[in-house]
């Protein structure tokens, strides 16, 4: 018995040793051992370094889809807009398919990292392209939904934002107005902008954008109400509210932004940045949406082709034989646009749009 | 039988051991100074040839006749072996006479069973662990997948598979049902080392020795991934003797088993014809003679594309080109430039399948001494599937070297080294394919080119043929090495032990899909496919390294108390490397059939593509057993994962186990049934295993996806973070009760078991729906419940008649899972396979509606849908209503030989609320029964292996008639629809539109079989020649046998489709049987 106590103290003792020696040995090659990065995908950790990063960040948020001259949109992109519930209305909205919040994430991000990045003036045309797409995205569901959930940071799965109620649409056009405001000041202006860039938005087009959303808002309220439709609601049981934020732009101030920015822009036309077309002289408006860059349609007898065109303001390019490769990043809804069109924003908005197809529209599900 | 043992046994003696002592010691009478041994077997006969030696001597006397022979008296102790039976020591303690008895080794509750890091004696587990023995379940078949060899032999492990191709059988192991909603494979270890399914297969089936699975907590040993149940593999080693060399060799010819039942041109015809028919009488209802409706037929393509004018100036259309198909000759006709060519007797099944050949071959050599032991094997298989026209097979072969040496009295080295390579090569087009369209045509027209006239780009021949190949080469190089060094004399009972393991596994694919052509009858390009072609060659390798250090201690405390414990850290690290790349522009030189990216054109459309991931495991492990004079047992083991998967603070995780038996047997109050009952365990164990599917590589980092944006005139790239990450995700992890009872009679001959378990996975990934503000998909996190029970039953009985051996065993078992719960969930039934959806039903809940018989008549019709389908004012239908619209005229419409849907939840409509929940998808019951017999050198075995429910609702094409245009049809309905002469209340009438009859069998009660099948996997006639007559040549053993696998089965489908089909039809590839030819030499 004795022997056999004594065995289990010495037992005992070496299980001790051998124990700590191995937790020894694996707690040391333990923390390199279980820090495991991807190699063959970027992370977090390596991604919003440089500026170049950041341009790459702000070439995701471009989403153009939803414009009124897209798809979906049809008679909703025109002035008919106001007339039915579309719009904003106290009847409940069913189309789910243009409720998207995505590129708004995607902006918030590179806002959020912008932020902690040492050198802002290095990413300001970035950050600038960040705040106009998040402007652009709540505007273009502001049309179609009237006041909406308002996104200005990074949501979290416990964010009270995503099960809060709509913001009204007057809350809504202000932080448009602000991010627009914010998004003129760091963009830079077209002509500074390299050939192999453009297509990008720049300060001007973001005057021109700011110009239409206080032209659609400011004839909004001083329009709508005067067909005796209650579009607004009480903010609770239904619509979005009235609810009006400090120093919010009457009517008049309004038209007024509106006037200022599109003059903006005219004076810089008047530069020589931007030309109405006149290749053709009096047929020129004739031939305007025929225009091609060499594909063996150039439809004119002055053989002029789409370079040859300065009216666009702000445009959106694709490229209807390039290799089939994703130009929204993200293929929302499951479609992705693979051909061409491209629209500008000098023309009025009743404009009919069809003749500004080249190719027929051809739609890829995801 | 024992006359030849006699004889073997002298004969061996006489070979190993001095002669002139064998000689002089087998004389009758006692010489002096000797004691008198007696060897009994486990009956009280007497064991003849038995070998009783001095312990510490090398020499050894054989007893004779009567078991008996003489050895010195001064020996003190002896040792007496025999084969089959235990090893048995006895003490001379100045006895005259000692008499010994034996214990067979198989079925003793000695037997080592191994477990998580070591092993334990059979008697002591106090877990549902089972296992088997290699030679078991692979010797003697011809089947060279090691995953469908294990159908039915273990209780509660279920095999599925869904094809008999070599190479591409599609199987895959489960234990004990489902526990996840993210799969929940088995963990498989070879020889200590982690190994996918796909290495599993690449093993030679002659190389392993046992295969033991643990089936409930014992396998939280293996922490994070045990959720899914542990298979450990262990391979042969040598043993102690003269060196021995096997060769076993086989031939098998694999042979149609169920044919897919797809319709063969007059069959088709029939079934067109009647369907037009119907459908003409039910368009236009003013016609009333069969004269009337005949002449009303549409002949569809009859009409159309297939006809034309013959060489005669005959145009054969519409009815007349229906009565020439019919007739069965063939012929050709000439339409516009297309000449086709027709042979109505032509029939892809009998084209395409047709009987194959496979070869084994295997040879192995293992001896050792007293210091050491190796074996060291080699193997090579080549089998073939029943495609006729284009390869498709598989060839494994592959080495493998098992070594141990004691190099003193403290150090044990244990290594192995092995290297396989499995080929499959397969058709990368058109498999399995055939169905598409009803073939009336030739196969190849007459210049020995694919043939379509009809499609232009659907023959599958000129997919198979002309289409290109798909070769995987896996190729796994594994190294072992383990040293344990026995502290013994320092503490006793103590061992140290290390061991370290490298196994690489490298996947080379080449996809090679080439243009395939289809021309008419005199060669006339009438379409093509695959153009320009794609050439895609990937490489990827897994390497894992395994390091292990561990502390055992064995001892026994006063005869009574027996500690086991062992303590240990193991670590193990994989690296994942992946390098593909494309070329898509077509062959360099096409036809030459050159296979390599550099003869194939280049072009802007290259792909090149890499991948690479990596993950750690850091681990504590350690098991402690106590049994109190094996009557009462306690076990707790336990597991510390840290996984470089998770994040730091989700990181490491504890999966323990405690479990407790009681063998009542061993009490003394049970001495008095002891020859009748000789074992009676009671077990039970609860532990945390934990489940590893659902975490990505890398779970807590955003990864950054990337795109293009065209902007001037190139694309430029654009970057985001793509998902949202958790920092609250960790492994699932599984309660699991299991108790057991063990149970042995009559000395050992009648074993058995029962089992009952019940899993509950806590915190099962799933996917939680936020409103899409958040704009981005949340990941899965750990909301979700699901439950899993079920029972196992074991029994066997094995004896013998004098020599005559036999055994008849079973196993049957039952598991079913239930969802508890999911959160954000919808919870409303889907018609058809609700797959993880339904709280309270389980993973795979099949929902149809319930059907009552056909409508008869028109007024039954009339009155239907006054009940169901008008609403109060008779201005539409009912909300919600799925019944088709009435109308006089037209097939889409309730009529007589509609199928007639019962309103079961009474609200006077039918909706999709009328849905009831019909079964489970999962096997249930599945059960494996064995029985066989060895005799004067014959030895028979046969296994069934089946399942007993299993709720099935066939899915494709083919579980109704006509329900796409185009395609053959299942022949399983011909003569059986409904027509007013045939009023029966099963099938439906015939129609070619396509609604009518997905209404009349999609989703319906009438479409749910149960998938109850019993086959007989395996049966094997087996004779060994005497080895009087083998010895003349040197030969140890030389057996031939004949088996076959898959040879019958019995089963309650009943639309024509082999069981393990599963509830596809989309394929015509038959299921197939092995009958195999096979020889084992020993020398």
């Amino acid at each position: 018995m004795k022997n056999n106590i004594n065995t289990l103290i010495i037992m005992k003792r070496y299980i001790n040793i051998f124990a700590i020696g191995a937790l020894a040995a694996a707690a040391t090659g333990c923390s390199d051992f279980l820090e495991l990065e991807p190699k063959s995908s970027g992370t977090e950790a390596i991604f919003f370094q440089n500026a170049e990063q950041f341009e790459q960040a702000a070439n995701a948020c471009y989403d153009f889809t939803g414009w009124k001259s897209s798809y979906w949109w049809m008679d909703g992109g025109t002035d008919l807009s106001g007339f039915t519930s579309t719009g904003g209305g106290t009847t409940v909205e069913t189309d789910e398919d243009n409720w998207n919040y995505e590129n708004i994430r995607t902006c918030c991000i590179l806002l959020s990292k912008a932020e902690q990045y040492a050198n802002p003036d290095e990413i300001s045309a970035s950050v600038g392209t960040a705040y106009f797409f998040r402007a652009w995205d709540h505007f273009r569901m502001l049309q179609k939904y009237g006041g909406i959930p308002i996104v200005d940071h990074v949501l979290d799965v416990n964010d009270e934002v995503i099960y809060g109620l709509r913001n009204s649409r007057y809350e809504v056009i202000n932080f448009i107005i602000s991010d627009l405001q914010k998004a003129i000041e760091l963009l830079p202006k077209e002509s500074a902008i390299a050939s192999a860039d453009k297509g990008k938005v720049s300060k001007e087009g973001a005057q021109g954008f700011l110009a239409r959303v206080c032209l659609y808002e400011g004839t909004w309220e001083k329009y709508v109400p005067s067909i005796g439709y209650d579009l607004d609601g009480d903010g609770q049981s239904q619509g979005a509210g009235s609810a009006k934020p400090d120093g919010y732009p009457s009517v008049t101030e309004l038209l007024t932004l509106a006037r200022d920015n599109a003059k903006a822009v005219i004076n810089e036309a008047e530069t020589g940045t931007f030309q109405l077309w006149n290749e053709c002289d009096s047929l020129s408006y004739y031939y305007l949406f025929n225009l091609d860059d060499g594909e063996g349609n150039l439809a004119n007898y002055m053989g002029a082709g789409k370079s040859s065109n300065k009216e666009f303001i702000l445009k959106k390019t694709l490229r209807l034989h390039a290799a089939a490769r994703r130009h929204q990043h993200r293929p929302r809804g499951g479609y992705l646009a693979r051909l061409q069109f491209q629209f500008d924003f000098r023309r009025p908005i009743c404009m009919p749009q069809r003749s500004a197809y080249p190719r027929e529209l051809h739609w890829q599900h995801e | 039988m024992k006359k030849i043992i006699i004889a073997a046994a002298m004969a061996a003696a006489s070979l190993s051991y001095a002669p002139e002592a064998a000689m002089a010691q087998t004389a009758a009478h006692a010489p002096a100074n000797t004691v008198k041994v007696t060897v009994l077997d486990e009956q009280g006969e007497p064991l003849i040839g038995a070998a009783v030696k001095v312990k510490g001597e090398k020499t050894a006397v054989t007893t004779d006749l009567d078991g008996q022979c003489y050895l010195p008296s001064s020996a003190e102790v002896l040792e007496i072996s025999y084969i089959g039976y235990k090893p048995a020591t006895v003490q001379v303690a100045g006895q005259k006479e000692v008499q010994v008895e034996m214990q067979p080794t198989s079925n003793t509750l000695d037997e080592m069973v191994v477990v998580g890091y070591t092993t334990a004696k059979k008697e002591s587990l106090t877990s549902a662990i089972t296992q088997i023995k290699g030679d078991d379940v692979y010797k003697g078949r011809g089947n060279t997948n090691t995953t469908v060899a294990l159908q039915g032999a273990v209780a509660g492990l279920t095999v599925t598979r869904t094809s008999t191709r070599p190479g591409n059988e599609g199987a895959s192991i489960q234990i004990r049902g489902d526990v996840s909603i993210n799969g929940s494979e088995p963990l498989i270890l070879i020889d200590g080392v982690s190994a996918s399914l796909d290495e599993f297969n690449g093993l030679n089936g002659n190389d392993i020795e046992s295969i033991s699975v643990l089936k409930d907590a014992s396998a939280a040993i293996y922490g994070a991934r045990s959720a899914g149940g542990v298979i450990l593999v262990t391979t042969k080693r040598g043993k102690e003797g003269k060196a021995t060399v096997t060769y076993s060799g086989s031939y098998s010819r694999t042979i149609k088993g169920i044919q897919t039942p797809i319709t063969n041109n007059q069959e088709w015809l029939q079934m067109f014809y009647e369907a037009q028919y119907n459908d003409a009488a039910a368009g236009n209802s003013s016609l009333k003679t069969p004269e009337e409706i005949h002449n009303a037929i549409n002949w569809w393509v009859f009409s159309g594309d297939v006809s034309g004018v013959t060489d005669d100036g005959t145009t054969l259309v519409g009815e007349s080109m229906w009565n020439a198909l019919m007739a069965g000759e063939p012929f050709t006709v000439t339409k516009g430039n297309k000449v086709q060519r027709f042979v109505p007797g032509n029939s892809f099944l009998d084209y395409l399948y047709d009987d194959a050949d496979s070869w084994k071959h295997d040879v192995s050599v293992s001896g050792g001494g007293k210091n050491f032991n190796y074996r060291a094997s080699l193997f090579y298989s080549d089998s073939n599937s029943q495609l006729a026209i284009a390869e498709d097979g598989e060839k494994k072969y592959g080495g493998r070297i098992n070594a141990g040496i004691q190099v003193n009295d403290h150090l044990n080295i244990e290594t192995g080294v092995s290297y396989e390579q499995r080929k499959i090569t397969s058709p990368s087009q058109g498999v399995g394919q055939g169905w598409m369209d009803q073939w009336f045509w030739a196969f190849e027209n007459e210049n020995g080119d694919p043939y379509d006239t009809f499609n232009g780009a659907r023959n599958p021949v000129g997919l198979l043929k002309n289409g290109g190949q798909d070769k995987i080469l896996y190729t796994t190089l594994r190294a072992t090495g383990q040293a344990t060094y026995d502290l013994g004399t320092w503490v006793p009972g103590l061992k140290l032990r290390g061991n370290a393991s490298y196994r690489e596994m490298g996947r080379d694919e080449t996809l090679e899909k080439n243009p395939v052509y289809w021309y008419d009858w005199v060669g006339t390009l009438m379409g093509s496919a695959t153009k320009p072609g794609s050439l895609e060659e990937s490489h990827k390798t897994w390497k894992n390294y395994t390091l292990g250090g561990f502390l055992l201690y064995n001892r026994q405390f006063a005869d009574v108390h027996n500690v086991d414990v062992m303590l240990g850290v193991t670590a193990e690290r994989e690296d994942y490397k992946a390098v593909t790349a494309s070329r898509n522009n077509g062959p360099l030189y096409e036809g030459s059939g050159l296979v390599d990216l550099n003869v194939w054109n280049s072009g802007t459309n290259n792909g090149a593509s890499g991948g690479q991931t990596q993950w750690g495991l850091v681990s504590y492990v350690g098991d402690l057993r106590y049994n109190y004079a094996q009557r009462y047992l306690v076990e707790f083991l336990m597991r510390r994962d840290g996984s470089s998967k998770l994040s730091k603070s989700q990181r490491w995780k504890n999966f323990w186990s405690i479990s407790g038996g009681w063998v009542i047997s061993n009490e003394s109050f049970m001495r008095p049934f002891s020859p009748f009952l000789t074992n009676l365990k009671v077990r039970y164990n609860y532990g945390k295993t934990g489940n590893v599917s659902g975490i990505n590589d890398y779970e807590r980092y955003a990864s950054v996806a990337s795109g293009s944006v065209l902007f001037g005139n190139a694309m430029q790239t654009s970057l985001w973070l793509d998902g949202m990450t958790s920092d609250s995700r960790t492994w699932e992890t599984i309660n699991t009760h299991n108790a057991g009872v063990d149970f042995g009679f009559f000395n050992q001959r009648l074993t058995g078991s029962f089992d009952w378990f019940d899993k509950t996975n806590d915190g099962m990934f799933i996917e939680v729906v936020y409103p899409s503000v958040l704009g981005a998909d949340a990941p899965k996190t750990n909301n979700g419940k699901l439950r899993t029970r079920g029972w196992e039953v074991e029994l066997t009985w094995r004896d013998h008649i004098g020599d005559f051996n036999y055994y008849v065993g079973g196993q049957l078992s039952d598991a079913w899972t239930k969802l508890l719960e999911l959160t954000n969930n919808e919870n409303v039934p889907n018609p058809g396979n609700n797959q993880y959806r339904i709280v309270g039903k389980p993973l795979n809940a099949i929902y149809v509606y319930q059907t009552d018989g056909v409508f008869q008549t028109q007024e039954e019709v009339d009155a239907y849908y006054e009940m169901y389908y008008w609403n109060a004012d008779h201005s539409g239908p009912k909300a919600n209503n799925i019944l088709p619209a009435p109308a006089t005229d037209g097939t889409y419409r309730l009529r007589p030989g509609a199928r007639k849907l019962v309103d079961l939840n009474g609200d006077g409509a039918i909706t999709t609320d009328d849905l009831y929940y019909a079964g489970d998808k999962s096997p249930r019951l599945t059960f494996g029964f064995k029985l066989g017999f060895d005799w004067k050198g014959f030895d028979v075995g046969a296994f069934f292996q089946g399942v007993w429910k299993q709720t099935l609702l066939r899915t494709g094409n083919f579980y109704a008639p006509f329900v796409v245009n185009y395609t053959s049809q299942n022949k399983t309905f011909l003569g059986k629809t409904w027509s007013e002469d045939n009023p029966t209340n099963d099938y439906c009438i015939l129609s070619r539109d396509n609604n009518f009859n997905k209404f009349n069998y999609e989703n319906k009660d009438v479409s749910v079989t149960n998938n109850r099948y019993i086959r007989l996997k395996n049966l094997v006639v087996g004779y060994t020649l005497p080895q009087a007559v083998t010895r003349y040549v040197g030969v140890e053993k030389f057996r031939v046998y004949f088996s076959g696998d898959d040879l019958w089965e019995w089963t309650k489908v009943k639309d024509g489709y082999d069981p393990e089909y599963g509830e596809a039809s989309n394929n015509t590839f038959p299921f197939s049987r092995l009958l195999t030819f096979g020889v084992e030499l020993t020398f």
